[in-house]
């Protein structure tokens, strides 16, 4: 849960969480429960401002993006280990089925398919491969954190 | 880790047209709402099993909540004839989860800050993975 208030959160506040979230995701996963990983920037009317905008854009690159080159390297060792000589067939199959639901309303479809997703968001929204990020779980991306994440781009 | 099992659990939380339920209240904060509206404890754990019991049998519950995300005492409840809550959901068609962490503390040199207690306990790896077992085997998915 991270608050926002003068001076917080610290980088230390951050990273701290988004490290223990990180050891409880592994831990279900390796005990077959998946995980739900709540990006949860507290937002109240004080928030929705220039300051809330930025901690939340913080929080979520920190926890729940990746570089694209990243994503890239990801689903294409996935796919070709998964896939094999149908990879280039799946790929795209999971990019144009994330495209088209991108957009206001589009709650992660799949959470398997993040790293198509990551992809699909850096060419929907024309973000720049290296310093921009994409993607998120879970109900901590609402309607109105969608907005302040993109800002004037939507 | 079974990547099969996990991968099938995760499409059907994310299937199109459902949402999932977020049932997970701690007791004190469960006791807040149920204060609010009138509603007192009178025996120890009965109200809260009740009132959740009550809407996960309705047919919305069936067709639009793909999972429920309970709290570690509701995981272990049983309905009056044995059944454990967990089953009752799984027989309605979602899928039971569970809330592991423990609160909110301070973080420890950071005024004003906090982190999950789960976390400090998932430090702790054996415990961590010994709790996780544990809930996996009461249903939890």
């Amino acid at each position: 849960m991270i608050d926002i208030g003068p001076g917080i959160p610290t980088h230390t506040g951050v990273h701290t969480n988004t490290h223990a979230l990180a050891r409880y995701a592994a831990i279900c996963q390796d005990c077959d429960v998946v995980p739900i990983v709540e990006p949860e920037v507290l937002m109240d009317a004080a928030t929705i401002s220039t300051s809330g905008y930025q901690v939340t854009q913080w929080v979520l690159k920190t926890q729940f993006f990746r570089p694209l080159s990243s994503a890239r390297d990801a689903r294409r060792n996935r796919a070709e280990a998964e896939h094999g000589d149908r990879r280039q067939e799946s790929a795209k199959k999971a990019a144009r089925g994330s495209r088209g639901k991108l957009g206001l309303k589009h709650p992660l479809r799949d959470l398997i398919a993040l790293v198509d997703i990551v992809a699909a968001v850096h060419q929907h929204f024309g973000l720049d491969d290296r310093n921009d990020v994409a993607v998120l779980a879970d109900r901590g991306i609402t309607r109105e954190g969608v907005r302040i994440w993109y800002g004037p781009r939507l | 880790m079974n990547r099969d099992e996990l991968v099938k659990t995760a499409k059907a939380m994310v299937a199109k047209g459902k949402g999932i339920s977020a049932a997970d209240e701690s007791s004190g904060t469960i006791k807040k709402r149920f204060d609010a509206i009138g509603v007192e404890i009178q025996r120890r754990q009965s109200p809260r099993f009740t009132a959740r019991c009550c809407f996960r049998s309705t047919e919305a519950m069936r067709n639009h909540i793909s999972g429920v995300i309970l709290y570690d005492e509701t995981i272990r409840q049983k309905a009056k004839d044995g059944t454990p809550l967990a089953k009752l959901i799984g027989a309605a068609g979602s899928l039971p989860g569970i809330k592991v962490d423990k609160g909110t503390k301070p973080l420890p040199s950071c005024p004003g800050e906090l982190i999950h207690r789960g976390s400090r306990w998932f430090d702790r790896t054996v415990e961590g993975i010994s709790r996780a077992r544990r809930a996996f085997a009461n249903g939890a998915r």
